[in-house]
């Protein structure tokens, strides 16, 4: 299964970049490579090494497929939708997926938030909601995000004068 | 220049910092890296890198810590001597660990000393090098890099082309052109370095660890051992084993693409067919802890001898520093030992002090391991998203650099999933302009003529090698199958 997408991945991906590299120069003047040449040539590997894996998955699948059929008939038994579902979810990481999934949207409103109530509030924010969603008691939360935001504070702002984003209000702390 | 305060302070931090990344399974010395590039570009060049040189070394012992005492390798490079250490740890868990520090600081610092000898020799050597042997040189290198770290060589090619095309985005390094920027202006000045290594190697981590949010360890060691109580019999039964795996551990280190995981196995595996009493080998042989963990840190100097002779990153940890170099305005090769020699020396003394700094900050974490290992992976896991995001922003003040992150790290998320190597991807990326600028330079020195690629004795020689690399594991394969 991993073969065949990364394979289906190789293909597209290739030639979603030929796709868009074709506007580009692929020779210059007197016939030097041009900026297109290399992204050409690389787009070609990405594809041939897609075609390729998913091939090698396909003659596997093909060896193996009468065995499995075999065994079915065997067994009275079909594949059912949702051991298709849980072997998609088990690609994705296991019985972790929804953990993930819900990680990765509180880190994308997080990023969003960054730019109207600034990088501070929106990563105190942040840590105390996925803390709590994952099971560290309340008041854990605010002690390790106020620690945290204390430590970046002295560390980027104070240190390293680095110009964080800042609340489109206005920065009420210290420099 | 090495010995002032601030560097010596910075590589405190770093080391502490690396006892704490090596101790924490799910945590690596690479991701740590890739957090701590963005720091290091607000100091001076060497306080930087020595802080990455003693984070790594130090994080490299760090994780034999867990490995020994709950069988769980702290960082990959630990794998190799863990049922061993494991076993071992029943009886003897504090002392397993004071000899397992003691010969990951020998290891350490016998590649740091081939490091200090080899590395103006062979610089020396590359002087006279043109764009014929670089191109070479660095198709060599990613060559090497997809057939030692991918488990399927196909996937490491996959790799590598999608880290070439990431790399082209943008204006092209030879003519100025733009490319693949999608009319986003962020995108003209391409994939910003700092963010694609902060996406591609911890955000992955990162969802690894929250995919299990309430995993902690928990471990009572009750001991009144002496942290270096078995030393000096160690050092006296197994010192030719030590030097024997110090010098493996630096010649893998030193290939591209190899890193400490694999010189520890190989080492391990020497070991055991060398050694008098093979049989005790995976049921606690102290011989077997001693050559893997005397490889694995000997590789992290040796990763840097092509990277600061060549400009090509022995390992993961080093790609990530050549990034860092070339941010600094560092371009590693024969002219960084002749322009910068005080730096590259001060470099080099910066590997020792680091793993002489492994014997303290090692002591330190074996005595506090029981309490590091309780943090849960639910606190964990958004303290360290929070620093990616402003590692990600910080070096080019830019919120479209904080999504980049996040794109590259769902990306490549997926990509470990789907098992394409994630390093090999990365050597791309900074590898790409380099092969193109030098393909293209040849060609346009010679007037498209091909021969130049191969008139140069040693570009002709590089090119069979590099040829050879791509064809032997086929011929191999072959002559196994005939057999």
């Amino acid at each position: 299964m991993k073969d065949l997408l990364a394979g289906i991945l190789g293909i597209s991906s290739g030639i979603t970049f030929l796709l868009l590299g074709l506007g580009m120069p692929i020779l210059i003047a007197k016939g030097y490579p041009g900026p297109f040449f290399f992204p050409m040539i690389s787009s070609i590997v990405l594809i041939t090494s897609g075609i390729l894996l998913t091939l090698k998955y396909l003659t596997r699948w093909h060896r193996t497929r009468n065995i499995e059929e075999k065994n079915l008939l065997k067994n009275r038994e079909l594949p059912t939708i949702e051991s298709f579902v849980a072997s998609i979810g088990g690609f994705i990481g296991g019985k972790g997926y929804l953990n993930i999934t819900i990680f990765l949207a509180s880190l994308a409103a997080y990023i969003f938030s960054i730019s109207y109530i600034g990088y501070l509030l929106s990563s105190f924010i942040f840590m105390y909601i996925v803390m709590t969603i994952y099971g560290v008691r309340m008041i854990d939360a605010v002690i390790y995000s106020t620690a945290t935001i204390i430590f970046i504070y002295i560390l980027f702002i104070v240190i390293f004068k680095i110009a964080i984003p800042e609340p489109i209000l206005g920065s009420i702390l210290p420099r | 220049m090495i010995f002032q305060p601030h560097i010596i302070v910075t590589m405190l931090l770093g080391a502490l910092l690396g006892a704490f990344v090596g101790s924490m399974p799910g945590l690596t010395a690479t991701m740590a890296t890739a957090l701590l590039i963005p720091f290091t570009y607000f100091m001076d060049p060497l306080a930087g890198l020595s802080m990455i040189i003693a984070m790594s070394s130090v994080a490299i012992f760090s994780g034999d810590i867990p490995a020994t005492l709950l069988r769980i390798p702290g960082t990959p490079a630990s794998a190799a001597l863990t049922i061993d250490a494991y076993y071992l740890a029943r009886r003897k868990p504090i002392s397993t660990l004071g000899v397992d520090a003691f010969c990951t600081m020998l290891g350490g610092l016998f590649g740091a000393s081939i490091l200090i000898f080899t590395a103006p020799i062979l610089a020396d050597f590359v002087t006279g090098f043109s764009s014929a042997e670089y191109f070479w040189l660095t198709l060599w290198g990613l060559s090497m890099a997809i057939i030692i770290s991918a488990e399927d060589p196909l996937k490491g090619v996959l790799g590598v082309a999608i880290g070439f095309l990431i790399s082209s985005i943008g204006i092209d390094p030879v003519y100025g052109h733009p490319r693949y920027t999608l009319g986003i202006p962020d995108l003209l000045s391409g994939i910003s370095f700092i963010p694609a290594m902060i996406g591609f190697f911890a955000i992955p981590q990162l969802l690894w660890l929250i995919s299990r949010p309430r995993e902690k360890y928990a471990v009572k060691i009750e001991s009144n051992e002496r942290v270096f109580g078995l030393i000096g019999e160690s050092l006296k039964k197994y010192k030719l084993v030590i030097l024997r795996s110090a010098g493996i551990g630096t010649f893998i280190g030193a290939l591209p693409g190899a890193g400490a995981d694999i010189a520890a196995w190989t080492s391990y595996g020497v070991a055991k067919r060398l050694s008098r009493r093979p049989e005790e080998y995976g049921k606690g042989s102290l011989e077997g802890v001693i050559a893997a963990t005397s490889a694995n840190n000997a590789a992290i100097p040796g990763a840097w001898i092509p990277l600061l002779v060549f400009g090509i990153p022995g390992d993961s940890i080093t790609a990530i520093v050549l990034g860092a170099l070339l941010i600094h305005g560092l371009r590693p090769g024969p002219a960084l030992f002749q322009e910068q020699g005080i730096l590259v020396t001060a470099l080099f003394i910066a590997f020792m002090i680091a793993n002489i700094m492994i014997l303290p900050i090692g002591y330190a974490a074996i005595r506090l391991s029981s309490h590091i290992l309780r943090i849960p992976n639910n606190i964990l896991a958004p303290v360290i998203a929070v620093f990616c995001v402003i590692g990600a922003y910080a070096v080019n003040n830019s919120i479209f650099d904080i999504w980049l992150m996040l794109l590259l790290g769902i990306m490549g998320y997926f990509m470990e999933r789907l098992g394409i190597p994630i390093p090999s991807i990365v050597l791309a990326i900074i590898l790409g302009p380099i092969v193109e600028f030098n393909f293209v330079t040849t060609l346009i020195k010679s007037d498209l003529n091909p021969i130049m690629f191969f008139s140069r004795p040693i570009a002709a020689g590089l090119a069979v090698i590099t040829i050879a690399t791509w064809i032997l594991p086929f011929i191999l394969l072959k002559l196994r199958l005939s057999r």
